[in-house]
């Protein structure tokens, strides 16, 4: 598995980063705003531990600022929203002009998960964001699909 | 509890058709596969007979409707008196909107609401905060003041219908609100029927929708109980939620339990306050979901009905039968919904709703077909609203009561289900209730294990669920769901605004420093939180003025 990030060296990234638990990359999930529905993201945190990827779940209630800057603060090759309320294009959107400000565009890509109607898909990607897990999905497919993520191009 | 002159031909005929058909039949084998209910993994054998109702008499086991044990319902007539209230959801965008939907429903036969408030509503944050910016009308009404309330109900007879408010942690002001809607339309508070969710345990531990700190938000809850069992005798002000639980992943059997747990929580703090166990317990309200095992949901509605009579009986005292007596408001669940091939959806509602009315339940919610999607449309709505009366009506299921009593099968699997659930409840009581159980994140590790599990059976395909690991299509199924407009947003903070120019801001402030004295104190709040809705504060106002006291919670990230 591709380490992803090419910015290891210049991101700080200590050598215990390295440890065999945190070589397939790093992942930050949020849930956005004030849904509270976690099963989902929960599931998927708990695969993607399992799969060796290094899991920071931030919990409820977060703000799109909260998740960029711990986007910049973890390090993270891979930041996933998971969001069922309905409100999945305006926190991508709010995210990706904040780390845009923050120099990560380039570096962190974003991923969707939640109840995205179908029409709303093309959307997320038009703003960046790299892959859209719409509810329904088994969980082992968002793992495939962000292994896939830590090797491809920036979208 | 077997039937006398075939105990004999039982006792030998059993073990003969099982060495004699059966051995022969089984060398062919089944199919694959465990037998098992859906989400409690009870073991499910071959073949029930008489041998299995176990040895307890009629009366004491199974009896009759209405009375203890109360298993085969608890009215006398069940549907043959009136079918289940059909309670669709309602609850859109805008008061405005939400109104039209009420009136609808008024004009296709239903006479229940179900009231569902949108996410910064139920959090207590006005509709200009910043938090909520995405938020306001969009998975409920936004209900900012008394104002809104009164928009929503505009020319609806709140004394001829009633509604149940799904309304997260603020249920004490929705609950003022409507409160002083009926004061000032002069309808006496003794004629003022409804349901309010006031869960906050559930909230706390699953539903994941807080204001407050676990504790105060626990007095609130108990304020809104102990103020309505004075003043509002006709309103449950508790709906005490069992179906939550399940959505999240957990089996009928923990989820029940986990209910039956909050349950003595909340009994034990009003005890405390001196609300006896038979003023309470009568106006109690029990809300739960349906999913898609016909057996398994009746036997957990039966189970649960018959537990919950001895509980209060034995365990808590109560001498007034309907203590004993559990109500349930129900639904069918959203999460076992699918976007594979949706108009499957509506296939697994009606088994819901079947399962409901086998089970005996007094409302029901009926999913809709394009759940899995977002927010129900009017259409969907009525869709699942027009199921429920093929049902009711079509279907002979209302004519009889409780017609599965006496299955073998029904009734050996209601006994297993209550006892799993009682050994569920002791585990928690052991640990020293609801409260501590929730606080110390025993509800939400079970809840992560059981999910998780769940989860893989459905990814290994042990869990059949058709459209998505048995019998998939190819290609997208997509249907269009109920459409978000951003102006929901604009027109709360304008309907806001005008409410906060009209308003006497003196009395408002008035009002918020009642609330805040009161909370000092520790006094029942209801009087102080009605007084504030009336001089139209806000729902955000109001919880600031509770925060200031009481703290912000950031509750517990488990996983």
């Amino acid at each position: 598995m591709n380490m992803g990030n090419t910015g290891a060296s210049q991101s700080g990234r200590g050598m215990a980063r390295h440890a065999p638990t945190s070589r397939r990359g790093r992942v930050v999930l949020a849930k956005p705003g004030l849904d509270g529905h976690d099963r989902g993201v929960r599931l998927v945190a708990q695969a993607l531990r399992d799969a060796g990827f290094e899991v920071i779940y931030m919990g409820l209630f977060q703000t799109p600022e909260a998740i960029a800057e711990a986007a910049l603060q973890e390090d993270a090759d891979i930041v996933g929203l998971s969001v069922l309320s309905g409100t999945h294009l305006f926190y991508s959107q709010r995210l990706m002009s904040l780390l845009e400000q923050r120099g990560l565009r380039d570096r962190v890509k974003v991923v969707v998960g939640g109840m995205v109607a179908q029409k709303d898909i093309p959307r997320l990607r038009e703003l960046g964001v790299a892959a859209v897990f719409p509810a329904g999905v088994m969980v082992r497919d968002v793992v495939q699909g962000i292994e896939a993520q830590m090797g491809a191009p920036a979208p | 509890m077997s039937y006398p002159d075939d105990t004999e031909s039982l006792e030998t005929g059993l073990p003969k058709w099982h060495r004699e058909k059966l051995a022969p039949s089984l060398k062919r084998g089944l199919r694959s596969g465990e037998f098992a209910t859906r989400t409690s993994r009870i073991p499910i054998g071959h073949l029930y007979t008489p041998q299995d109702l176990g040895a307890a008499a009629y009366h004491e086991t199974i009896g009759f409707p209405g009375q203890y044990p109360y298993l085969r319902g608890v009215y006398p007539t069940m549907y043959r008196g009136s079918p289940w209230t059909i309670r669709q959801v309602t609850g859109y965008g805008d008061p405005e909107e939400t109104n039209r939907l009420h009136r609808s429903l008024l004009e296709w036969g239903q006479r229940g609401f179900f009231l569902v408030c949108d996410l910064s509503t139920q959090m207590g944050y006005d509709p200009d905060h910043s938090m909520v910016e995405a938020e306001v009308g969009r998975v409920g009404v936004p209900i900012a003041t008394l104002a809104d309330m009164e928009a929503c109900y505009r020319d609806i007879p709140i004394d001829r219908v009633t509604t149940a408010f799904a309304i997260g942690a603020v249920a004490p002001v929705m609950a003022a609100m409507y409160i002083a809607m009926a004061d000032g339309r002069g309808l006496p508070r003794d004629r003022l029927g409804g349901t309010i969710q006031n869960d906050v345990l559930m909230e706390h531990s699953c539903r994941n929708i807080w204001t407050l700190p676990p504790g105060p938000q626990l007095k609130l809850c108990l304020d809104l109980a102990e103020f309505c069992v004075r003043r509002v005798p006709r309103f449950h002000p508790m709906s005490i939620c069992q179906g939550q639980y399940q959505e999240a992943g957990l089996s009928t059997v923990t989820s029940s339990a986990f209910m039956l747990a909050n349950t003595l929580e909340y009994l034990r703090g009003l005890g405390e306050r001196g609300v006896g166990v038979d003023e309470i317990a009568p106006r109690l309200a029990f809300f739960t979901y349906t999913h898609v095992d016909l057996f398994e949901e009746v036997a957990k509605y039966r189970a649960l009905r018959r537990l919950w009579a001895h509980l209060a009986r034995e365990k808590l005292g109560a001498k007034d039968p309907d203590s004993w007596a559990m109500r349930m408001g129900a639904a069918t669940g959203g999460s076992v919904l699918t976007r594979q091939q949706p108009e499957l959806n509506m296939v697994r509602s009606t088994i819901g709703t079947l399962a409901s009315a086998l089970g005996g339940v007094q409302s029901l919610q009926a999913a809709t077909v394009d759940e899995a999607y977002g927010i129900p449309t009017a259409q969907s709505i009525k869709l699942s609203m027009r199921t429920q009366q093929v049902v009711a009506e079509e279907s002979g299921v209302a004519d009889v009561v409780d017609p599965l009593a006496g299955s073998y099968y029904v009734e050996w699997l209601t006994s297993e289900t209550q006892r799993r659930i009682e050994e569920r409840l002791a585990e928690v009581e052991r640990m020293g209730g609801a409260l501590k159980a929730i606080q110390t994140g025993f509800y939400q590790r079970t809840t992560v294990e059981e999910s998780r599990q769940l989860q893989g059976r459905l990814e290994s395909g042990e869990l059949p669920v058709v459209g998505v690991n048995r019998y998939v299509e190819a290609g997208s199924h997509d249907i269009e769901p109920f459409e978000y407009n951003p102006a929901y947003r604009d027109r709360a903070i304008q309907r806001l605004r005008q409410v906060r120019e009209a308003r006497d801001q003196r009395r408002v402030e008035e009002a918020l420093d009642l609330l805040r004295a009161g909370s000092q104190r520790g006094e029942n709040l209801m009087p102080a939180i009605i007084e504030a809705v009336r001089a139209y504060t806000s729902v955000g106002e109001i919880y600031g003025a509770l925060r200031d006291e009481y703290g912000e919670y950031r509750g517990l990230t488990v996983w």
